[in-house]
């Protein structure tokens, strides 16, 4: 009789890095092969961590947020309903966890500046080594508009995923995720338009006539 | 397009931040962090979660709860309707003097006002009313339910009801009362009576102002007094002639004014209160002979009126002739031996014969009054299991009975089986 262990080996088939599919990751992850997490962390974590910090910049958080999005996708590999569309799963799951420890980092922020010492901002979004005035402005910029025409930007633009692509990632309809991602672009250009370290970038662009 | 552009612009500036470098995948520390992660969490048999237990409570209470609030919503307070020719002022309702008047609840209560008789409508609850029987006659049925709550006031007097019917006067030129009961049971209080007194069906209690001015006696037998209590006409004087009457000094010991009846029936004697003069007529028959050969409806006359001037033996003998005598109504009779007995103390006897009622009678006139007697004597003589027994066959035959509430009580109190 074998082990648990010894069974769940048997199940593991080795891959070879550069030609597996992400569906072909999603297989074996959800047969439990650490060696194709491994492979979808080479190849997504990157992607992932850009995900996190547009939103947080160079917070202490991101590195935990990188863990649990990977431990999501590790826990819930074998549930996954189009293995193919890995990148956009992985992508949804940072920016919805990021969501959530914004929405948690608020809510205690409104709380602690009901204490007699005054604020304490807890969303850092400027670094010391944030070598970037517009980088900082562009975070907070994106940290005023609503949470899914955000979330919804940034994936069309910042990683050029397609609006069926936006859907599968925040879980919404193709026509919500089009409206969010319309709504996310016209205020993020409509705020970063105000903003005097942004102008650099916008300035070759005239405005749209109305 | 312009747009496009410009967003593509600043998520250029976003990317270039996450450019930062971090190390391959077999030296990336983080990495080694969330193998490390998933070996412990392999190791760990995971628990089964209990979310979806949890989610199910907490629906289950905000259901609970969102009931609670609707059913609350649902109970309202009891609404009437006055039906007749009736002239209403405010909350009172004065019938007029050749017509009768009734007042309708919505749960199903009436209050029939005789003509020329006023009543107020004091308040209400979603549970019952407190009415104000200001002058006259009225007859009322309630509808018994879980927590009715009425209470009718007469002058001093206060009439608490569960769920019955009676018919109730109130003489406010002569400040008397008169309760007859149909069925069921009221407590009354105030004025005369010192402590509240339970009426019960097939009784009459009538009460003054002075103090222990008042009596329960049977209701009366005759057809013709039973129909004119219950007629749309009043009667053209109270039943009573106070306060002419001396008042009493005690219910039992009335002295009666009116005139010696040798020629009228002891039916007829009984509803003048004429009591002492059927045990005197009874004598000169001689007992005996009157036991053998008396009327059973005779014979029970004698027995109330043996017990109303306090000759209990008597009373007792008559009703033991009574059940030899006449089998129609030896049921009737084991209930009032019983309540005699009970009021002498004699609890086992008192038992014995409840229980007779209800062999000989179990769905007599007498048998949720037989039932409800003996669980709460049962309670008195120290036998709460029995009285548990018993209370549970009174549920089981009368749950919507005016005892109910006593009944539930009773079985709390008992210890378990």
């Amino acid at each position: 009789v074998s082990s648990p262990s010894e069974s769940r080996a048997a199940n593991i088939i080795p891959l070879r890095r550069s030609q597996a599919s992400d569906a072909d990751l999603v297989g074996a992850v959800a047969r439990g092969d650490e060696r194709a997490l491994a492979q979808v962390w080479e190849r997504y974590v990157r992607e992932v961590r850009i995900s996190i910090r547009s939103s947080l910049g160079p917070d202490p958080a991101v590195d935990d947020l990188v863990q649990e999005v990977f431990l999501a996708f590790y826990r819930g590999a074998s549930r996954m309903q189009n293995p193919r569309a890995l990148r956009a799963y992985l992508l949804g799951a940072a920016m919805r966890l990021t969501a959530f420890e914004i929405r948690t980092r608020r809510r205690r922020f409104r709380r602690l500046r009901l204490t007699q010492r005054g604020s304490l901002p807890e969303i850092v979004v400027e670094a010391t080594t944030e070598s970037s005035d517009a980088l900082a402005t562009l975070r907070e910029v994106l940290l005023r508009v609503r949470e899914l025409p955000r979330m919804a930007f940034e994936l069309r633009y910042l990683f050029d995923l397609s609006p069926s692509q936006v859907a599968l990632a925040l879980e919404v309809s193709e026509a919500t995720a089009r409206r969010a991602i319309t709504e996310g672009r016209a205020r993020v250009l409509e705020l970063s338009r105000r903003e005097p370290a942004l102008a650099p970038y916008l300035r070759s662009l005239p405005e749209e006539a109305p | 397009l312009n747009d496009e552009a410009a967003a593509q612009t600043l998520a250029r500036l976003l990317r270039e931040d996450g450019t930062a470098s971090h190390a391959g995948a077999e030296e990336d520390p983080e990495l080694s962090r969330l193998l490390g992660t998933i070996a412990v969490l392999r190791e760990q048999p995971r628990r089964r979660s209990h979310r979806w237990l949890w989610g199910a409570a907490a629906a289950l209470v905000g259901l609970v709860a969102a009931w609670t609030i609707f059913a609350r919503s649902l109970r309202r307070n009891l609404t009437y309707e006055v039906h007749g020719v009736a002239r209403i002022e405010d909350r009172r309702v004065s019938a007029e003097s050749s017509e009768p008047a009734e007042i309708r609840f919505s749960d199903g209560s009436t209050f029939e006002l005789l003509p020329g008789a006023r009543l107020s409508v004091d308040g209400s609850t979603p549970d019952g009313s407190s009415l104000s029987l200001l002058d006259g006659q009225a007859r009322a049925s309630v509808v018994h339910r879980s927590r009715t709550h009425w209470s009718l006031l007469a002058g001093p007097f206060e009439i608490v009801v569960v769920g019955t019917r009676f018919h109730t006067l109130w003489d406010a030129a002569h400040q008397r009362l008169r309760v007859d009961m149909e069925e069921g049971a009221v407590e009354v209080r105030g004025a005369s009576l010192g402590e509240p007194v339970a009426v019960r069906a097939g009784q009459r209690l009538e009460a003054g102002t002075t103090r222990s001015d008042w009596r329960i006696t049977p209701l009366p037998t005759d057809a013709a007094d039973r129909a004119g209590a219950t007629s749309a006409e009043p009667p053209a004087t109270p039943s009573w002639s106070a306060p002419e009457r001396p008042a009493p000094t005690h219910s039992t010991e009335r002295t009666s004014t009116a005139p010696p009846a040798a020629s009228v029936s002891w039916a007829e004697l009984m509803t003048r209160s004429e009591f002492e003069t059927i045990v005197t007529q009874a004598d000169a028959l001689g007992l005996e002979s009157c036991f053998a050969t008396c009327s059973p409806a005779n014979l029970r006359v004698l027995a109330d009126a043996a017990r109303y001037t306090g000759r209990f033996e008597l009373a007792e003998r008559s009703l033991l002739a009574l059940r030899k005598r006449s089998p129609a109504h030896a049921a009737p009779a084991a209930f009032f031996l019983a309540r005699l007995y009970e009021a002498r103390g004699r609890h086992q006897d008192a038992l014995r014969m409840y229980k007779q009622n209800l062999t000989e009678s179990p769905h007599g006139d007498y048998a949720e009054e037989a039932m409800a007697s003996r669980m709460a004597l049962l309670v008195r003589v120290g036998e709460p299991a029995a009285a548990r027994v018993a209370a549970d066959a009174y549920l089981l035959e009368f749950p919507r009975g005016t005892h109910v509430p006593i009944a539930r009580r009773i079985i709390a109190d008992a210890p378990a089986p």
